[in-house]
């Protein structure tokens, strides 16, 4: 009987865990407000919340982002809702390319950091990948899942006259 | 999910079986069975959440065109009163995100006199389809009223209800939604650009209308992963990919004379009125009453 009960919970605990909503596991009120800050002088333009879902197997989650010629872009990542390191990294072209140059690579634990294309590199797309690596909790059935908040934002001609575009945000 | 479960029941009887039987390493063989099983469970359940597809807002891509000289044609936008005649939802959604883009094109052409209007549309119309909580701030809408005529501060109060819709949208995973509301504001934004063109901007509208096929790339990706397909929604992202197919030869004929950026790339005659049938055709769809 005694395992019948703990097959029953057992059942219900991986049911609720499936269905958990995203913002039980990314509380991501503050991190917005820090990710808004992060974002000055440049215009918001879009948020995105990207889940990311510890498996058993090491895999790369791949976004493409649209970038327009002669504007400027900064791309603010909070990775602080994320339970685990991971690696993300920013190419010009997509995984399925067999030639790609990266662009910029990032650490998880940086917690906050900003990437800015080149608005010269005429790029019209560029690839973010979330390398996330392999993981099973001490319960061995668990999935760990967390987010990642980006940002982005652009900055037109009249910015040009206040040179490079360093944030201005109060602390 | 059933099935599963069903499977997972079956798994858990063998168990209570092999108890009876006092098999130590046969319970340990269906554990891990069951183990497994649960896994795949909770490896499905995570599959099924939104996928993340980035997607500009309505007011960059006319602020984009806008600044390739995009002219300000009166009645080109549409009409307020063809509002209270969408009736399914899917309509109401769709011209949800035709009115945003008019909103946009509106204040960045500095017409503050007909931006009233146009809010006043999109709230009425975001009640309809469960987006009414973004607008109910009477704050929100006396800043939008104190603004108007005030170019910079105008769009600062447009970025803000942006950042909130998105902020709404995520909070209440309502990303499908605004996949629909951005195909909406797209298909719009490219009907202000093919309409408002004229001798003296075409080339540099022409550049941009192509540059918008990475963003179509990205919304038929969108709307194909939604999971609620109305018959309506299924054949706009037919249309719609039938036009990144357009966009796709266009590219192919940019690389092809080793032209690195959109800028730089001079759209055909033809091409030109090829993709200008599809776009009006598309949007007339949406917004006819």
């Amino acid at each position: 009987m005694r395992i019948l009960l703990s097959i029953v919970v057992l059942l219900a605990s991986s049911y609720l865990h499936a269905q958990q909503t995203p913002t039980s596991y990314c509380p991501k009120g503050d991190v917005i407000i820090k990710c808004r800050k992060a974002l000055v002088p440049f215009k918001y333009t879009n948020m995105i919340t990207n889940r990311i879902v510890f498996k058993r197997f090491n895999h790369i989650k791949e976004i493409s982002i649209p970038i327009y010629y002669d504007a400027r872009y900064r791309f603010t990542f909070n990775t602080e809702l994320v339970p685990k390191d991971i690696k993300i990294r920013i190419y010009d072209k997509s995984q399925t390319e067999k030639k790609r140059e990266q662009l910029a690579e990032f650490e998880s634990s940086q917690k906050q950091f900003n990437f800015e294309p080149d608005p010269e590199s005429g790029l019209s797309e560029v690839y973010v990948n979330f390398l996330i690596p392999a993981y099973i909790d001490e319960d061995g059935s668990s999935f760990i899942k967390g987010c990642i908040i980006l940002m982005t934002g652009y900055e037109d001609e009249v910015s040009d006259a206040f040179g490079d575009a360093e944030g201005a945000a109060a602390e | 999910m059933d099935k599963k479960i069903i499977t997972a029941l079956f798994i858990s009887t063998m168990i209570l079986t092999s108890c009876g039987e006092d098999s130590t390493q046969q319970v340990s063989q269906e554990e891990q069975a069951q183990d497994d099983l649960l896994n795949e469970m909770a490896e499905e359940g995570e599959d099924k959440e939104p996928e993340a597809f980035y997607l500009p807002s309505a007011l960059q891509i006319g602020s984009i065109f806008q600044k390739s000289g995009l002219s300000y044609i009166e009645r080109l936008t549409n009409s307020p009163s063809n509002q209270e005649q969408y009736i399914t939802k899917s309509q109401k959604i769709l011209n949800f995100g035709v009115y945003s883009a008019d909103l946009a094109y509106i204040i960045l052409n500095g017409q503050s006199q007909d931006a009233t209007a146009y809010l006043k549309t999109i709230k009425s119309l975001s009640d309809k389809i469960g987006f009414g909580a973004v607008f109910e701030s009477e704050e929100l809408l006396n800043r939008f009223q104190n603004s108007l005529g005030n170019e910079d501060s105008i769009l600062n109060v447009m970025i803000d209800i942006q950042m909130q819709t998105d902020m709404f949208v995520d909070e209440n995973n309502l990303q499908e939604v605004t996949h629909i509301i951005f195909a909406g504001a797209w298909i719009e934004g490219m009907y202000l650009g093919v309409k408002a063109s004229n001798s003296n901007n075409q080339h540099m509208i022409s550049g941009r209308l192509v540059e918008q096929m990475t963003v179509l790339d990205n919304l038929v990706k969108a709307l194909r992963s939604n999971n609620n397909q109305t018959e309506d929604i299924e054949q706009l992202t037919k249309d719609l990919n039938k036009l990144d197919k357009f966009f796709i030869r266009l590219e192919e004929n940019k690389n092809s004379q080793k032209i690195a950026s959109f800028k730089d790339y001079k759209i055909s005659k033809e091409h030109l009125e090829e993709l200008s049938i599809m776009i009006i055709e598309l949007r007339n769809r949406i917004t006819k009453v």
